[in-house]
C-alpha cells in the first residue's frame, strides 16, 4: 500500500447544493500536495470530508494517524491559554508532556515561548505553534487548510520552507488547502485543482498552466517565473 | 458595630451571610466560563427561565428550589438540544425561549393571587426568604462547582478557546457543553434568593468581565473573579442591611462601581475586554 489517503467518488452535499461531486485521488507516501481552486471551490469541504467532519458519501480512508492545522479564525483569542497549553492538546493526557512541546517549539524557531499567550502572538507565530500541535503526536498525514491567511510574504515563504524541512525529516505525507497559487507552485510536489470535482491533479512539474486557468474563469493567470504563478482580477487589472 | 452584635444575634443573618458568601464563590467560578465563551445571555435566560418554576412550585406548593431546579434544567437543556439540532446560534434560541418561560410564569402568578407578595422577593432577592436548609443546598452547588470546574480545567479551556480542534483531538466537547449549562443552571438557582430574577445576570457576568482583564488562565480568573466577587458580595451585604434595601441590587451597584474603578484608574478602559 503506497498511499497515505485514497478518496473515491466523494460527494458533499449542504442542503440543495452539490458542493463535492464525485471526487477520486490518491496521495502517496511523502509527497507534498497543495490544493487550489476558487473561492467556494469545496477545499474546505474536501478537507472536512477528509477529517470526517461532515457527511458525505463515498470513500474516504487515510493511512495513520492525521495532524491538522486549521484556519486562523477557528481560535478564540481573547482567551488566556498559553502556547504550552495550546500545543499540548494532543498529548494532554501524557505525562511528560511538557518535554514533547519544549521539542516542537525548538523544531518550530519559537523556543522559550511555552509560558506566553498564545493571544498574544503574531499571525506567523501562532501558525507555528499550530504546526507544532499538530506534529506532537507524530502524525503520518499533515493537513492544512489555508495556514497562510494573515501571514506576510517573508512569513509564508518561512512557513512553507519549515513544512518542506518537516516533510523529509520525519517522512510526513502533506495536504493542504491554499489561495497562494504562486507558493504551491514553488513548494509543493504535487498539485490539485479543484472546483466542486477534481479538474487536474498530479506533479508540480505536469500541472499546464491552462489546467489551472481553466478553474479561475474569471480570474488571470500570469506566470511570474518559470514556476511562479499569480493570480489577479481583471477587473483591478482594468483599473 | 451593630451589624456585628445583629450577626451574632441573629441566625438568619448569619445564614444569608454565608450564603452570600458561598453565591458568590459559585459565580466567581462560572462567570469567567460565561463571559470567555460569550454566553452572557444564558444567565438573563436562566434567571427568567426561572420564573416559571418558581410560579410552578408555589402553585403546586412544593419547594421553590426544585422547581427552580427543574425549570432551569429544562430551558438549558431545551437550549442545548435546539442548538444542535438546528442551525440556530444559542443567542437566537435564548431570545426566543426566555419571554415563553417568562410568560407561563407571569399566566401561573396572576392565578395564584394570594402569593403574589412573594414576586418581588424573587424578583429583587430577599435575605429572609433564606433558610438553614437552603445553606446545606448552597453548600452541595458550590461543592460540585468548585469540583466539576477544577478537575476539567483543561477539557473547558479547550472548548472555550477552540470548540473544533478540541473535538477533533478527542475531547467531548458536548459532554462539556452540557455539563457547563448545568452549572450555570445551578449556580442561578443558588444566587434567586441574594439576587433575584431581575439583576441575576449581572452576578453571572460581572465578575468574568473583571477577572478577563490580564488574566493568565482560566483559574487565574476565576481566582481574581472570586477576589472581585467576595469583596463586592460582602460590601453588598453590609450595605443592605444598613440601608434596608434588597441585596442583589446592592451588591450589583458596588461590583459596577468597583469594576468602573478598576477600569478608570489602572488604563486600558473596557475596550480590551
Amino acid at each position: 500500500m503506497d498511499w497515505m489517503i485514497r478518496v473515491k467518488n466523494l460527494s458533499v452535499k449542504l442542503g440543495e447544493a452539490n458542493v463535492l461531486n464525485n471526487v477520486s485521488f490518491e496521495v502517496k507516501k511523502g509527497e507534498f500536495t497543495g490544493i487550489i481552486g476558487p473561492n467556494g471551490a469545496g477545499k474546505t469541504t474536501l478537507i472536512k470530508a477528509l477529517l470526517k467532519q461532515i457527511p458525505f458519501t463515498g470513500e474516504v480512508k487515510i493511512n495513520g494517524k492525521v495532524g491538522y492545522v486549521p484556519q486562523l479564525s477557528t481560535f478564540n483569542r481573547e482567551f488566556p491559554l498559553s502556547v504550552y497549553e495550546f500545543v499540548k492538546l494532543p498529548i494532554m493526557k501524557e505525562k511528560n508532556w511538557r518535554q514533547q512541546v519544549d521539542i516542537l517549539l525548538q523544531k518550530v524557531g519559537l523556543e522559550g515561548f511555552g509560558e506566553k499567550l498564545v493571544g498574544k502572538l503574531s499571525g506567523g507565530e501562532y501558525q507555528r505553534i499550530s504546526l507544532a500541535r499538530a506534529l506532537i503526536n507524530k502524525p503520518d498525514v499533515l493537513i492544512l487548510d489555508e495556514p497562510e491567511s494573515g501571514i506576510d510574504e517573508m512569513g509564508k515563504a518561512r512557513f512553507y520552507n519549515l513544512l518542506n524541512e518537516l516533510r523529509v525529516e520525519k517522512d510526513i505525507t502533506i495536504l493542504m488547502v491554499s489561495h497562494d497559487i504562486g507558493m504551491i507552485f514553488e513548494k509543493c510536489t504535487n498539485i490539485m485543482c479543484l472546483n466542486k470535482t477534481l479538474h487536474c491533479h498530479g506533479p508540480t512539474k505536469e500541472i499546464e498552466p491552462s489546467q489551472v486557468k481553466k478553474i479561475f474563469g474569471e480570474f488571470d493567470i500570469w506566470i511570474r517565473s518559470e514556476n511562479h504563478f499569480e493570480i489577479e482580477h481583471k477587473q483591478i487589472e482594468k483599473e | 458595630m451593630e451589624f456585628i452584635k445583629d450577626i451574632i444575634q441573629y441566625e438568619f443573618l448569619r445564614v444569608s451571610l454565608v450564603s452570600t458568601i458561598l453565591t458568590s464563590v459559585i459565580t466567581s467560578f462560572i462567570s469567567p466560563i460565561i463571559v470567555y465563551k460569550k454566553m452572557e445571555f444564558i444567565g438573563d435566560g436562566l434567571a427568567h427561565a426561572i420564573f416559571a418554576g418558581v410560579a410552578f412550585a408555589v402553585i403546586f406548593q412544593f419547594n421553590i428550589f426544585f422547581g427552580a431546579i427543574l425549570a432551569t434544567i429544562v430551558f438549558a437543556f431545551l437550549t442545548y438540544k435546539i442548538s444542535q439540532s438546528y442551525k440556530l446560534s444559542e443567542s437566537t434560541i435564548i431570545g426566543i425561549l426566555l419571554p415563553v418561560f417568562m410568560s407561563i410564569g407571569t399566566i401561573l402568578f396572576s392565578k395564584a393571587n394570594k402569593y403574589t407578595s412573594d414576586l418581588l422577593s424573587y424578583l429583587f432577592g430577599n435575605l429572609l426568604m433564606i433558610s438553614v436548609n437552603d445553606l446545606y443546598f448552597l453548600i452541595a452547588i458550590t461543592a460540585f462547582t468548585i469540583i466539576f470546574i477544577t478537575s476539567k480545567t483543561c477539557e473547558i479551556s479547550y472548548w472555550i478557546s477552540d470548540e473544533s480542534m478540541a473535538e477533533f483531538y478527542g475531547i467531548n466537547t458536548k459532554k462539556i457543553k452540557l455539563l457547563t449549562l448545568i452549572n450555570i443552571s445551578f449556580a442561578v438557582v443558588a444566587a434567586l434568593k441574594i439576587a433575584g430574577v431581575v439583576v441575576m445576570g449581572a452576578f453571572l457576568v460581572l465578575p468574568g468581565v473583571f477577572a478577563k482583564k490580564n488574566a493568565k488562565s482560566l483559574i487565574h480568573a476565576v481566582y481574581k473573579g472570586l477576589l472581585f466577587n467576595m469583596t463586592c458580595s460582602i460590601v453588598g451585604f453590609i450595605v443592605s442591611y444598613y440601608l434596608n434595601i434588597p441585596p442583589g441590587p446592592s451588591i450589583v451597584l458596588i461590583s459596577f462601581a468597583i469594576l468602573v474603578f478598576t477600569f478608570l484608574h489602572f488604563g486600558e478602559v473596557i475596550k480590551t475586554s
